[in-house]
């Protein structure tokens, strides 16, 4: 479009509605959601009850948690494809802590200990030595599951303390589990963190353009690295309340294959697989989303291995969507 | 020779590009067993020239005549066939293949011999007297053994006219007269060899006969033994020598900034220059000199092998050495391509001229959105930005107005010494005159300013000191009064 057309669409508001609709995903989302969930109560019974809402809600904090992480990741057009199994791996080298001594502060630590290291190594990988966040995070990926496997057997780290699971998978006042309030605590700071701090902004700058980043005195290496930390950060508050629900840590926790809900949640959110976008805000109603599909499949009995199908699809589809939204920019 | 000598004729060559004329009516001949010179300023059209021989664009009219026969080159496939090959200026090849592969690269399909294939490369490099191994792999050559490999691939491929441009811009002393003794080789097996450079010492040394283009044309034309120096350069740069607007000389007595013995590999070299309160020094040099290089080591984006600033900091210090981190906190840096590494197109205008200036905006943990805001409406009334409002995305402003935005977010921080290079470039008429005028009222107000710019009107608008820099290196400098398209040419060729 020439400079003309711009100025005389008035510059300011491009006047390309499809754009503006797109850039809004936030409230289309949320429409969705809410016509999902009436469509839901109605077809499904089972579906509007408190329990199953909250449950609802844990299976959004899984998949919203690491989702979190992966967001300031993406916007630098990286990725964690780590994030799942350095949940179990971490939970499992904790729990194995935990069980030995028997203490739960110290076992909680080791798990958030074990998680952020995992993040350090993609991140120093990454920022530092420059290496492909992909090739990286595959490869600690492939360790996480050798680590996971080899300490447990194939089997899960059981016998540990009572109140492990009562403080981390409990409830307050019986009815909001502990997970989803740290999931909403931790959404909202760090939502404040991406839109209103100096880092956020220097994130972002980072994922636009990164030599520009760099002119305008930004260390992007430092950048980099936090991101990947952060990344550890949450899939280690990922671990310690899943292994709490769990009241174990085994490999299965965290397969591989969990990382697709997760970036789907990131994409579904407005997050750009080529970078410079995304939100905190869109990336909690995209693991809402995604917690509706899988909970859908589960109370409509649907075969576990078809459930694979249906995710593969809707990966597919949602990326094209992200290709969609960058097209419509870029004309 | 058994072979008869080749010979090339160029009759009223033109090429028009889009709103410029590159080549008008140009005539050359050439024949075996002659190097000829080409030489030119930036933009007088030997690249075009090149690029019409070598198949890279056609001609808009005129022919081209080889061995008497009127040919047409349409794409470096049909160059290679009329025996033309293109030696470029930095060499494209397949780094992870061998040099055999390579030279005979544009034959390599089905089934290889490489017994064959080795020993056709031998033939070749053997010609030119080179004895590099044709098993090596490319990338493990050094850049001047690259270029051998380069021509041995146009003489495999029955190149008879060799087309060098710019071979040496990036060569060590010894890589160039190795270069210089196998062209002659070259020549006396009877190719036919043009040579285009900006050096013109190197020239002289070579060629046998030089021919200057400006504005497309030729311009003269002679035996480079009978053409001085002065010819050239007179008709490189055209005409008579005009005095530009000299402006009164400045004096100044504090020095902001010391540089010294700043390198970083061979741009730049050993740059050591000071500069004052409230001056505007001008940094001239052709394309490859290092001019950007030696600003960016300058602010601290690439680390250099050696050397180090020196800053006054008005604290009562005097000069005090600075590290790469300060010199990016107290520096302004409007980069020479806006779009590549200047701005953030998709952002607004305020978040562009917040966006280096982060930390003095932090309200305890947050920033103040607020302040962010209001600095860049002053800085947009203040500069004259055209803009619907701050609220606009960076792409859709116009190249000037982007520019001023740019200038915009390092004002904003007050820089203790700000680097623009090429402040006007891209820019409509209006807005370049806006722009050097406001880099004159900074200095006045006693900004140190550093310039690069390759326009000589723009250098002697705004610049009170010229530093010329000739590969790398500080070749030499000139005052106010002395900034002369002449004086500037004879420092940097």
């Amino acid at each position: 479009m020439s400079e003309k057309m711009r100025e005389a669409a008035g510059g300011e508001k491009n006047g390309r509605p499809l754009s503006e609709l797109l850039k809004n995903g936030n409230t289309i989302m949320m429409l969705l959601i809410i016509a999902a969930l009436l469509i839901l109560s109605i077809a499904i019974p089972r579906f509007m009850s408190v329990g199953n809402i909250f449950n609802l809600l844990v299976q959004a904090s899984v998949i919203g948690l690491p989702a979190i992480g992966l967001t300031f990741i993406i916007i630098t057009a990286g990725i964690d494809l780590s994030l799942p199994t350095n949940m179990a791996c971490s939970a499992i080298l904790g729990c194995l802590i935990m069980q030995k001594t028997q203490n739960v502060v110290l076992g909680v630590l080791s798990i958030l200990f074990f998680a952020v290291l995992f993040g350090c190594i993609n991140g120093f990988s990454v920022a530092v030595l420059k290496m492909v966040p992909m090739i990286v995070t595959l490869a600690i990926q492939t360790l996480n599951t050798g680590i996971s496997n080899f300490c447990t057997q194939g089997t899960s780290i059981g016998g540990l303390p009572e109140s492990f699971s009562r403080i981390f998978a409990g409830s307050i006042g019986g009815v909001v589990p502990v997970s989803v309030l740290v999931f909403l605590v931790v959404a909202v700071i760090m939502h404040q963190v991406l839109a209103k701090t100096i880092f956020g902004r220097q994130l972002f700058q980072t994922g636009i353009n990164e030599r520009a980043a760099r002119v305008n005195g930004i260390n992007t290496t430092k950048i980099l690295f936090c991101i990947y930390v952060i990344g550890g950060v949450m899939a280690g508050i990922n671990g310690v309340l899943t292994a709490a629900r769990l009241n174990s840590a085994g490999p299965t926790m965290g397969p591989a294959s969990a990382f697709n809900n997760i970036v789907c949640a990131c994409v579904l959110g407005g997050a750009s697989v080529w970078g410079g976008k995304g939100s905190i805000l869109g990336t909690v109603f995209g693991s809402i989303v995604m917690a509706i599909i899988t909970n859908v499949m589960n109370l409509l009995n649907v075969d576990f291995f078809a459930t694979y199908v249906v995710k593969g699809l809707v990966i597919i589809v949602v990326c094209y969507l992200d290709v969609l939204r960058n097209r419509v920019k870029e004309n | 020779m058994a072979e008869k000598t080749t010979t090339l004729e160029i009759r009223n060559i033109s090429k028009v590009f889009p709103g410029v004329r590159a080549l008008n009516q140009v005539n050359i001949q050439a024949k075996g067993g002659e190097i000829v010179g080409l030489i030119g300023v930036n933009g007088a059209g030997k690249s075009t020239l090149m690029n019409i021989l070598g198949g890279i664009h056609p001609q808009t009219e005129g022919e081209i005549l080889i061995d008497g026969q009127e040919v047409r080159i349409e794409s470096p496939k049909d160059a290679e066939k009329y025996g033309i090959g293109f030696i470029h200026q930095e060499p494209v090849m397949f780094q992870h293949m061998t040099v055999a592969e390579n030279i005979s690269i544009s034959r390599l399909h089905g089934k290889i011999n490489y017994r064959e294939l080795n020993e056709t490369a031998r033939k070749y490099l053997d010609r030119m007297g080179c004895d590099i191994n044709p098993r090596a792999k490319v990338r493990d050559l050094p850049i001047g053994e690259r270029q051998m490999v380069e021509i041995a691939r146009a003489l495999s491929s029955g190149g008879k006219i060799l087309l060098f441009d710019e071979p040496t811009a990036s060569f060590t002393d010894a890589e160039k007269n190795r270069l210089f003794e196998v062209i002659r080789e070259l020549k006396r097996k009877g190719s036919c060899i043009f040579f285009i450079s900006h050096f013109l010492d190197e020239v002289a040394e070579l060629t046998d006969r030089t021919i200057v283009l400006r504005d497309g044309r030729v311009v003269i034309e002679g035996n480079t033994a009978e053409i001085t120096r002065e010819q050239i350069l007179q008709n490189m740069i055209g005409g008579k020598v005009a005095e530009v607007t000299a402006g009164k000389e400045r004096s100044f007595d504090q020095v902001v900034m010391k540089v010294e013995g700043l390198t970083r590999g061979s741009k730049p070299d050993r740059v050591s220059f000071k500069l004052h309160r409230g001056e505007v020094l001008g940094i001239w040099g052709l394309m490859g000199s290092g001019r950007t290089e030696t600003l960016r080591a300058i602010y601290g984006l690439d680390k250099p092998d050696a050397g180090s600033i020196y800053l006054d900091l008005e604290d009562g210090r005097g000069l005090r050495r600075v590290t790469p981190k300060e010199t990016r906190e107290l520096f302004g840096y409007v980069t020479e391509a806006r779009h590549d590494d200047g701005c953030l197109l998709p952002w607004s205008v305020w978040e562009n001229m917040s966006a280096p200036n982060l930390p003095s905006y932090k309200k305890k943990l947050f920033l103040d959105y607020g302040r962010q805001r209001q600095d860049s409406e002053e800085y947009c009334k203040k500069l004259n930005v055209k803009t619907a409002s701050i609220y606009t995305r960076m792409e859709s402003l116009s190249g000037g107005n982007q520019q001023k935005v740019i200038m915009a977010k390092w004002l904003i921080r007050r820089p203790k010494v700000f680097l623009i290079d090429e402040p006007t470039r891209g820019v409509d008429v209006g807005a370049k005159a806006e722009i050097q005028k406001m880099i004159r009222k900074l200095a006045e107000e006693g900004t140190a300013c550093l310039v690069v710019s390759s326009e000589i009107e723009e250098i002697s608008a705004v610049c009170d000191r010229v530093i010329v820099l000739n590969r790398g290196r500080i070749s030499g400098e000139l005052k106010k009064s002395e900034i002369a398209k002449e004086a500037l040419m004879h420092l940097c060729v």
